[in-house]
This record gives C-alpha cells, structure tokens and sequence, in this order.
C-alpha cells in the first residue's frame, strides 16, 4: 500500500524529466540499486518501463474481508460520527488517507450472550491501526476504498441528492462586482461546509453538546432519514 | 563553401559544436525564414552588405549550397581528446545523462549540443561522482563548444528519436 501511494504521489508531481521519473518508477517498484539503473542504457530503462504499464490500470476491485482477526465493517453500519470522520479524510486525499480510512472499518467482532454478531465501538485511534495495513498489498484493500466512494457517492448524488448542496460551479468570465459577489458568495459555502457536519449534530442533539456523542453513534442511514424527514416537513 | 569570397563553414568537420548550436537558436527566433538565413551567414562571417545586391535566386542558391554540404549521417565518434584528456561515450546512452539533458532541453537551449556532449562525454581517469558535478558539466561544456559539431550530430539524433518515442509514450499514458 506505501509503494502504491508514493506511485500515485509521482505520477501527480510535476515532472522535468521523463528518464528521471522512469528511474524513479523502477526504484519504487524493484530491488535495483539507484546506479544500476541510472546507467542502464535508456533502451533497456524503456523495455522495463514497457513491462511496468500495468501500473497505469487501477487495482482489482475485489478486496479481503478480514485481516487476522480484524474484519471490515459493512458499509450499513457505519454511524454518523464515523461517516463525518470518512468524509473529512476522504476529500483531504484519499489515496493519501487510505489507511486511516481502512483503519476506521477495521473492527473486531464478537458474538454476544444473545448469539448476535457485535463490532467493536468506534472507540480507537483509526490512524494507528490502519498502520497494520500498510504493508499489505495494495489488490487487497484497494477495493474496500472504491466500495466505499460508490455506497458514499449513491448516498449523496442519488438516494439523498436533497440533502447535500451541490458545490458551486467554477466562474471564469466573471469581473468587477459579478466576481466579487461570486467570490463571497464560494467563501460562504466554504465556511458553513467546513461546519455542517457539526452544525447539523448540534440541532440533532436539541442544542445540547453533551449529547452530541449519542447523535454521533446514530447509524448513517437513521440520520440521514431524520434530516429528509425534517427536510420534507419543513418545506 | 564561399560567398563572394567570404570563407563560410558548412560541413560538419568546419562547424563547431558551439556554431551548430547558434544556428540552431536561430530556427526558436520570430523570424521570416529569409532573415533567419541571412543571420545565420552573418554569424558565420559574411558582412550583411553583401547581401544587398542578392536577388531571391541568389539567395536560394547559397542556401542550398550550404545545405548539400551539410551531412546528418555521420558516424558515431566515442572517443575525442582534447587538452591531453581522453573522453569517452558508451555507445547507448544511459538513463541518467538522459534526464541531464531532458533538464537542458527544457531550460536555456542556447548550448544545448555543447552540454549534451559535455553530460555524455565522460573523462576516463575522473570518478562518476566527479563527473556529474554541475562545475565539471559546465567546464566540459565550453571545451566541447570548440569541437567539430559531427561528434554531437549522431548523438542528437538518438536524443531526438527517444524524446518523441518518450513524449509519445507520455501522451498514450
């Protein structure tokens, strides 16, 4: 996972040269030394690169369910408070973050006295165990990551379009006092959508912080029904 | 070649590696291809006057003199000595002098043969750390701006052929 993130990292710097990033490449991914490979005839730099195009195509889509005893959360039971925290390491940069958001569905599980399945609480530092996964191939969690943006983007594009505000599109002919009512108008939406996930917890809990935690552990799905049905009803 | 008595430089054993480069600076310049010719043969020693009383035909004439004498085939020279140092070049070029001289491609192209060969060109008795240093580069450069441009040529040709095979790999990515 740590090679495909720093694979991902130079393909999105910018580059002064091509032999040099195809050097780099091949230092990632193989055990060569650097000046075994930077005095390799380019011929055969270019051969190696050619071999190495399927680097260029996205990771499987298939994904492990467990690793050791830790299994992956179905997406259905994800709560609001996990959602909020999937979200903010999610539009920060998810390759970058992809650990620490493996790490927030990484649970143990246990059967109750009751026989039922039960997760582990949402009560650990999501960053320190995603670092178990670091080491482990990228096929084998890149599909959880992807799993997850489809069943977060049908939430929010599809099933409850209502509720989330589409950004504000991106105005490039605008001047004079068009541009500075767009300018205020995008440093507004910037500001309340840095809160919103916290605005809305706080009037889910009646304007009562010490009840925050208990709107924070709600399941997504109960939440986001609730603000439809507030939605619908205040229309 | 001669141009009214003028001694002109037009083979790839007259012209030097930093006059091949001068000439080649020309063709980045906004100039009418007439004028472009006429600042290449008044860099090369023919007084501009000369060129008043040229008709079109004339002109036409000497461009191509010029051209016949010029030959892109040469072939490759691995070894040059100069100042009782020997240099050398391998015959393929490495991964790491191509980055160089993508680098100098990309930034000022005024001496861009004189560098390539300077970054190619490595003296025998000098260590690898040594002759990657930017003050050696820049030294070998101006040694290498003195020697005849039919080392550069055959070198050039391959730098060019990999930066369109690598930039059209680029655009397919």
């Amino acid at each position: 996972m740590q090679t495909f993130k720093e694979l991902q990292g130079l393909k999105d710097s910018p580059v002064d040269s091509l032999a040099e990033r195809y050097i780099d490449i091949i230092l990632l991914v193989s055990d060569y030394d650097v000046e075994e490979v930077e005095d390799m005839p380019l011929s055969e730099l270019l051969k190696i690169i050619k071999k190495l195009e399927w680097l260029n195509t996205q990771p499987t889509k298939n994904h492990v369910k467990k690793i050791g005893e830790l299994e992956f959360l179905p997406f259905t039971k994800i709560t609001w408070g996990m959602f909020i925290d999937l979200e903010h390491y999610y539009l920060d940069n998810y390759v970058e973050n992809m650990n620490t958001i493996c790490g927030i569905l990484l649970r143990q599980k246990e059967v109750n006295k009751w026989g039922v399945e039960e997760y582990e609480p949402y009560k650990y530092d999501p960053k320190q165990r995603g670092g178990i996964i670091q080491e482990l191939p990228i096929t084998s969690v890149y599909g959880l990551i992807t799993s997850y943006l489809d069943y977060r983007n049908n939430l929010i594009n599809n099933r409850y379009s209502n509720l989330f505000d589409k950004p504000m599109d991106e105005e490039e002919d605008l001047t004079g006092i068009d541009l500075k009512e767009y300018n205020e108008a995008k440093k507004e939406e910037e500001r309340f959508s840095k809160w919103s996930y916290e605005s809305i917890t706080l009037t889910l809990s009646g304007d009562d912080v010490t009840k925050m935690n208990e709107v924070f552990n709600l399941s997504l799905i109960a939440v986001l029904n609730l603000l439809s049905m507030k939605s619908d009803l205040t229309r | 070649m001669h141009i009214e008595g003028y001694d002109v430089p037009n083979t790839i054993e007259e012209l030097t590696i930093e006059q091949f480069d001068h000439l080649n600076s020309l063709e980045f310049e906004d100039l009418t291809s007439l004028d472009r010719w006429l600042k290449k043969f008044t860099y090369l020693g023919v007084p501009e006057e000369v060129f008043d009383d040229f008709s079109f035909e004339d002109m036409t004439a000497v461009i191509q003199e010029f051209n016949e004498g010029f030959d892109m085939t040469p072939d490759k020279i691995l070894e040059v000595e100069i100042e009782g140092f020997n240099y050398i070049a391998r015959e393929s070029i490495s991964a790491k002098d191509m980055s160089l001289i993508e680098k100098t491609w990309k930034g000022d192209k005024k001496d861009f043969s004189a560098e390539s060969m300077a970054i190619l060109f490595k003296r025998e008795d000098l260590s690898r750390t040594e002759h990657y240093t930017p003050a050696h580069i820049k030294l070998k450069t101006d040694l290498f701006k003195g020697q005849p441009c039919k080392i550069a040529i055959p070198f050039l040709n391959e730098i060019l052929t990999v930066v369109t095979k690598t930039t059209e790999s680029i655009v397919s990515e």
